[in-house]
């Protein structure tokens, strides 16, 4: 199928969304079909053998900016990905107490939707840009309105550094463009050779601030606990679970393919810097007493070690790069997911204030278990393949790195069994029998969608890499 | 000169109208004329009806075509959102529109001339036509000063002007633009003609308010009426920078090397200067006021890119998005705020909850202003990037770029306060101009989706 009608297909959904207004069941079921829309169209291109499926048409003519779309191994898990967290946050917003429904929100995460299949399809860097820029304004608008008091504040710094980080993107792309005599921007007009190693250092550079500040990596994440914490749940699952993947896709697609000796020149700087991240995002989420930003920080910790993945620019590691993002989009938006009914059950985000959960709901204990035990990468979920082909690669790059970064096994789970026990396990509190957990029929059946794909591609990792891995050889040719 | 005449005695039929006593019927008959205007502008031969002696001074090329179609558009708007303003019992409606249309024709001469003698009479029409509408809010102090200063400021930097007219003048003994720009290099160095350009660029720059030039402007802007500070802003702009443009990179483009340097400078101070004193304020229209002196430092820019290769899509894109998104923002403004006095950033608390409609398109307008895509203004940075990036100009780019980067802090400023705070207090009077913000604000959207089909329709003025 032409992967226009996959691009726009949010569209219709995010209209009749806008019509509806607070009606959650038909919300609801909007966002139902809109993902069996989505999941069916990606489920079709198996049939063809995973050929690249691309389509391209003039969009600004003068300025030879043009709509070119491509579905192919490397993106193909991050749009199934968008599919399924979109869904999660919509379908925890269609299913919260009647009067927060807000067809406005749906709407805006539909239009989201259309940003984020943009950028992972597009296939000219203009395009990329402009729907990379773009996906910002839906999240701030969802955050800054229905947040708490603190995510003004918390979300005009986020829009702030993203914008400046894209703001370095565009100036190198403008340069490319210059410099090139390229009369367009696709991605295929811009090849790796073309530059000298001290140009693509600068130009890694630029890319790598608008990628990282996005991610997070760690010196660049100082937005991310308050965005995290003070959004509404549903943008801050977005966040998490898919918008910080523009940024790995961006290193794969763009940095990687085309910039592998600005990786050499300066890359070094930054795998030392993330993988410090690893470290220090678990240590700072060991010791936080706010449920999200525990999550917040054990975020920054799993991306970090993505990101040094991504540089050490092994092919194993950058194979297992996409099964663990994939992986760490399903476990963190379905942990956000969890930790607010948790919190809402305690009407207080606070660690200490919590215990005993598991005495009054036994589904939500095993639900909040099984997305645990993927944060934390046990064998048989989908956490453990990721995580371990990444260790393989960045120990193969350096020993000393890759003990560093291994430490994050022992690490999640002290942090994440931390949390299991503060809130599920002890003393019941109180208060729990005044905010009785509403599981309803919806939620019980969405999580158990999300949970499907933390055990499945635990499993069958092949399920994933089958895809992925030949594109990722491809892009790791030069090398 | 077609339009020119026909809008002078456009002018003249409003004023003597006024005795009718009607203020509905000045108000439409400008709106009517100002539409036929534009059909007169694109329809009929331009050079007709020109009397003798002057066909050497105006010269209704192109770039004259462009610039005016974009001023009498513009216009149009703005007086169409003037309605309320005008209804008032004090204002004499008849004076401030024949007023306004008097000052729209020094705006077309400035877009026009060729010699310094019509660049002269355009600026002081258009100025003089100024000083008066900055002040028609007569019982205002606040518009008494903005009138006062303007008069004051404006009349120095005619003096520059016209300092460096004369200069130049005594260095060449010419006083069209055309035989001075053919003069070869030998005939004009001297330093007299150095002396000469530098005072003409700089009394222009006074005029648009380029750092460090524009100590004037956030005082005037701030206490003129909010339809005059749009117009001021928008269509004076316009007028401004096509005096620029045709001056520096039609004439002198060839000259450029004693020029360059200064404008570039004043580009630099103008982007840092507008976007950082713009940071730190609490009224909107003294926000607005500095974002002014920084967009003027764009279209500096804009003039700076063009001296080098030419390419006047980005001037007009970024006039047309930036004159889309304030005539939007004012619509929705003047319909919150009707009394026209200051507005403080506060006074926006929870206005998205009594007029959502309203809230959106002020957000889009300031989004535009900010350069976010998907909207005009994005475009509009990007048609002048480009080339920038193509001529090595690395400085002014990080500049330009830095500065969006903080356009975008204070612009989003407003915006939160229209959305996120819970304050009821608005009682916003929904009417006719909310149409013209739609409109502009589907403008924007659809330079900023589609930009193509703006520059293909500016491509297609014939001159």
């Amino acid at each position: 199928m032409n992967p226009v009608i996959l691009l726009l297909s949010p569209v219709i959904p995010a209209i009749i969304s806008l019509i509806a207004g607070k009606n959650a069941l038909i919300q609801r079921i909007l966002t139902l079909l809109s993902l069996s829309f989505s999941l069916f169209v990606l489920l079709g291109w198996h049939s063809t053998g995973f050929e690249e499926l691309s389509v391209s048409y003039p969009w600004i003519p003068s300025f030879g900016v043009s709509l070119a779309l491509a579905v192919n191994g490397l993106n193909y898990w991050f749009l199934v990905l968008t599919a399924i967290v979109v869904f999660a946050a919509q379908l925890y917003h269609s299913t919260q107490e009647e009067d927060k429904v807000r067809g406005d929100v749906m709407a805006l995460i539909s239009l989201l939707q259309v940003c984020l299949y943009g950028v992972f399809m597009a296939q000219d860097l203009m395009l990329f840009y402009f729907c990379y820029e773009v996906s910002i304004l839906p999240i701030y608008f969802i955050s800054s309105r229905y947040g708490s008091p603190a995510a003004e504040r918390a979300i005009l710094k986020f829009f702030l550094y993203t914008l400046a980080g894209s703001l370095c993107m565009l100036l190198a792309i403008l340069y490319m463009y210059s410099q090139t005599g390229a009369t367009n921007f696709l991605f295929s007009s811009f090849s790796s050779g073309y530059f000298s190693a001290d140009v693509q250092g600068w130009l890694f550079l630029a890319f790598f601030v608008a990628f990282a500040i996005k991610m997070p990596l760690f010196p660049f994440h100082s937005w991310q606990a308050d965005a995290y914490a003070e959004s509404p749940v549903e943008s801050t699952m977005l966040m998490s679970g898919i918008l910080l993947k523009m940024g790995i896709y961006g290193m794969m697609a763009i940095v990687l393919r085309l910039f592998p000796l600005g990786i050499k020149e300066y890359g070094y700087i930054f795998i030392g810097l993330s993988a410090f991240g690893v470290l220090y995002g678990a240590l700072i989420a060991m010791v936080q007493y706010d449920i999200r930003k525990v999550l917040a920080f054990s975020s920054l910790s799993h991306v970090g070690l993505i990101g040094t993945g991504l540089l050490t620019w092994e092919p194993v590691a950058v194979e297992g790069v996409v099964l663990q993002m994939f992986a760490h989009g399903i476990n963190i938006a379905g942990l956000f997911f969890m930790a607010d009914i948790i919190s809402k059950s305690f009407a207080s985000r606070d660690l200490d204030q919590m215990g005993g959960l598991t005495k009054s709901s036994f589904i939500l204990t095993v639900f909040f278990f099984v997305f645990v035990l993927g944060s934390i990468a046990v064998p048989l979920t989908n956490g453990f393949p990721g995580e371990f082909k990444l260790i393989m690669g960045i120990f193969k790059y350096n020993q000393w790195l890759g003990l560093l970064c291994g430490s994050t096994v022992i690490l999640s789970s002290v942090y994440m069994i931390r949390v299991f026990q503060k809130a599920m396990l002890g003393e019941a509190n109180p208060i729990i029998e005044g905010n009785s957990v509403a599981l309803d029929f919806s939620r019980v059946a969405g999580l158990a969608f999300l949970l499907c794909f933390v055990l499945i591609p635990g499993l069958f990792p092949n399920l994933i890499s089958g895809i992925s891995d030949a594109a990722v050889k491809i892009l790791m040719l030069p090398y | 000169m077609l339009t020119i005449t026909f809008l002078s005695l456009l002018g003249l039929i409003v004023l003597f109208l006024g005795f009718s006593g009607k203020p509905g019927l000045n108000l439409s008959l400008t709106v009517v004329g100002l539409l036929a205007g534009l059909a007169i502008l694109f329809g009929l031969d331009q050079n007709l009806l020109v009397p003798d002696g002057m066909d050497t001074q105006l010269s209704f090329d192109n770039i004259s075509m462009r610039f005016s179609g974009l001023m009498i558009f513009f216009t149009f708007g703005i007086v169409m959102l003037g309605k309320s303003y005008l209804h008032r019992e004090d204002i004499q409606s008849a004076e401030f529109l024949a007023v306004l249309l008097f000052s729209l024709v020094g705006a077309l001469m400035l877009s026009a001339f060729t010699h310094m003698l019509t660049l002269f009479v355009g600026l002081e029409t258009l100025g003089i036509s100024l000083y008066i509408l900055a002040g028609t809010d007569k019982k205002s102090p606040g518009s008494n000063e903005s009138a006062l200063k303007y008069l004051l400021m404006g009349a120095f930097a005619t003096c520059l002007v016209l300092f460096g007219m004369a200069m130049l003048y005594g260095a060449t003994g010419l006083l069209d633009f055309a035989g001075i720009a053919a003069l070869n290099s030998s005939q004009v160095d001297s330093d007299l003609f150095r002396i000469g350009i530098f005072f003409l660029l700089a009394g222009v720059l006074f005029k648009v308010a380029a750092a460090p030039f524009h100590f004037w402007s956030p005082d005037v802007y701030e206490g003129a009426p909010n339809v005059v500070m749009l117009y001021m802003s928008v269509v004076v702009k316009i007028a401004s920078f096509a005096a620029l443009y045709r001056i520096f990179v039609l004439y002198f483009q060839g000259l450029s090397h004693f020029w360059w340097e200064v404008m570039y400078y004043a580009a630099l101070a103008s982007l840092l200067a507008g976007n950082l004193l713009a940071l730190v304020q609490k009224s909107l229209k003294r926000q607005l006021a500095f974002s002014s002196i920084s967009h003027t430092g764009y279209l500096l820019f804009a003039v700076l890119v063009m001296a080098k290769s030419n390419q006047e899509t980005g001037i007009l894109f970024y006039l047309f998005g930036y004159g889309a998104a304030l005539i939007a923002a004012f619509s929705v403004l003047m319909s919150w705020f009707p009394t026209g006095d200051n507005i403080w950033l506060s006074d926006l608390k929870g206005a998205a909850k009594s007029d959502p409609a309203g809230a959106i398109v002020l957000t889009i307008a300031f989004l535009s202003m900010a350069g976010i895509p998907m909207t005009a203004g994005f475009f509009g940075k990007l048609y002048m990037f480009v080339p920038a990036m193509q001529d090595g100009l690395y400085h002014l780019l990080l500049v330009g770029i830095t500065s969006s980067l903080i356009g975008a802090a204070y612009y989003l400023r407003p915006v939160m306060n229209v959305w996120f705070s819970n304050s009821d207090s608005l009682a916003p009077e929904a009417g006719f101009s909310a149409w013209i913000g739609y409109f502009c604000a589907i403008l924007l959207l659809m330079g900023g989706l589609f930009p193509d089909l703006l520059t293909g329709l500016l491509a297609a003025i014939p001159s």
